[in-house]
């Protein structure tokens, strides 16, 4: 894993409708980790995900991706970046007239230069990586939750991205299937080495997960270490936290 | 008050604004349909082949009632003869576009407006960005161009059945031979006229595929969000109709 920042967030201000959400939040994810975000519901988790990757403009601050200022580039800029990049919505936002197969594969058709048969391929072995071959012609309608998370990682793979954002991956899912999905997010990290940002209030997954974790509070982040560390700390915010989640 | 005045006249200007741009991007972007115009078909079967039902069954009412109403007006004044050319002009130069408009906006311009409401407030449309796609293109495109495209051929098609309403009611209820009815329209309906309305309906088509989208890609605050979107858009589509429709004659008859 290198030391060197994947993800950097300088002083990062995010406002809607006159309420402060981010307040001035920092902080960096390195090559090949998993960096969890961890905080209660409605804190600003997916929020920060969407202006990472430019779905959200930030009232000011910087946000950096590689080389590359995301908070400055234009729509077509961000469009050249996102190729590399991907992001696990927490309810799938899979498109519910395409089947699994075509959700799966609308990215590569869309901005890839791959032929036909190429994408197929790629996608069925995507969808037999999440454990979905077979179900390549059902509709999301006719998926459990766990499934659709399962054909949105596919989707998301199949662009071979360097970096994954995923929001609450496992939110909605039995502890099995929770499980399941944690497994294949450090299976991506072992297998991959691609860069992985998790947020999740879902403090077991956190430390199944994490490299680091980071505890985001009032709009900034109050503490970042290991999950050691994180179950070792005195600061108050963590206690609070893990104490109410865990009692 | 002026206050409240200014804050809807900047509201009207960036939603005309709006509507325009996206008009105007629908047009441009037609040429990257090529790569996938199965998205295209798709709705033109959706907002045209799937309209034709309803379409021919209202403008063979709206036929019956100009007819009927007519008929016996002119029948006073003992030139009931003309019903087919009064019954022909209306429904080809108003009625026939300004009717299958308002039909294609409460059926495809609400669906229109739910379906990309519903897509916003489930983050597909934020998925489709996340992978570079751009939702304009992707969503908004086919449904404004089968709008534009559909409309035209369903007001040809309403021109035609409207007069066979009116042809049945002239025949029954007023006494007037198929052969003086459709002597009588044919005589005073002309290729011209016919195209007017057509203009009209392509006009109507790309305003009822761009406010529709607008309001539906806008959609925000779930599921009550979609429906007020849905609302706005056919309350919008339906205003926009009338009074582009008032702009269009004036256009056409000073070209006449």
């Amino acid at each position: 894993m290198s030391s060197k920042p994947f993800v950097r967030v300088e002083d990062l201000h995010v406002a809607f409708g006159g309420k402060q959400i981010l307040n001035g939040l920092n902080m960096e994810v390195h090559t090949g980790e998993i960096f969890v975000i961890i905080g209660p519901s409605g804190v600003g988790k997916s929020v920060l995900l969407k202006n990472l990757i430019g779905l959200l403009k930030p009232s000011s601050g910087r946000i950096f991706l590689g080389d590359a200022e995301v908070s400055s580039l234009t729509e077509t800029a961000l469009n050249l970046l996102r190729e590399n990049v991907g992001m696990v919505f927490q309810g799938s936002a899979l498109l519910n007239s395409l089947s699994v197969l075509d959700n799966v594969a609308l990215p590569l058709r869309e901005r890839h230069a791959l032929a036909e048969d190429d994408i197929l391929r790629r996608c069925m072995d995507k969808l037999a990586l999440v454990g979905l071959q077979g179900s390549e012609h059902l509709l999301p309608a006719q998926l459990s939750g766990g499934m659709k998370k399962r054909v949105s990682i596919a989707r998301v793979l199949a662009i071979e991205p360097r970096l994954i954002l995923y929001d609450e991956p496992t939110v909605g899912l039995d502890p099995i299937l929770a499980e399941d999905v944690d497994g294949l997010i450090l299976r991506l990290k072992h297998d991959v080495g691609v860069t992985s940002l998790v947020v999740t209030h879902d403090l077991d997954s956190a430390f199944a997960l994490g490299d680091r974790i980071a505890m985001l509070h009032a709009g900034r982040i109050h503490f970042i270490g290991t999950p050691d560390e994180f179950r070792r700390s005195d600061n108050p915010v963590v206690r609070r936290f893990t104490q109410r989640v865990h009692r | 008050m002026l206050t409240a005045v200014g804050r809807f006249t900047l509201g009207m200007c960036a939603q005309t604004g709006g509507i325009l741009k996206l008009s105007g991007e629908s047009i441009l972007l037609l040429a990257r349909l090529r790569r996938n115009p199965k998205r295209l078909l798709d709705q033109i079967a959706f907002v045209g082949a799937d309209t034709v039902p309803i379409t021919i069954v209202l403008s063979f009412f709206v036929g019956m009632v100009l007819a009927l109403q007519s008929g016996y007006l002119l029948a006073r004044y003992g030139i009931e003869g003309k019903v087919g050319a009064l019954v022909g002009l209306s429904i080809v130069k108003e009625l026939g576009p300004v009717i299958t408009a308002i039909i294609l906006a409460a059926r495809a311009g609400a669906s229109m407006a739910t379906s990309l409401g519903t897509m916003v407030v489930t983050e597909e449309v934020d998925a489709l960005r996340s992978f570079g796609i751009n939702p304009i293109e992707f969503l908004a495109v086919p449904r404004v161009l089968a709008c534009l495209i559909s409309l035209p051929f369903l007001v040809v098609l309403a021109d035609a059945v409207g007069m066979c309403g009116g042809a049945v009611i002239s025949k029954s209820y007023i006494g007037l031979s198929y052969q003086t009815y459709w002597d009588s329209v044919f005589s005073n309906v002309d290729l011209k006229e016919i195209l007017n309305g057509v203009v009209k309906g392509a006009v109507f088509g790309l305003l009822i595929g761009a406010i529709s989208c607008r309001a539906g890609l806008a959609s925000t605050g779930g599921a009550e969000g979609v429906g007020l979107a849905t609302t706005r858009a056919v309350v919008a589509s339906l205003i926009a109709i009338l009074i582009f429709d008032y702009f269009i004659t004036r256009f056409l008859i000073y070209f006449d």
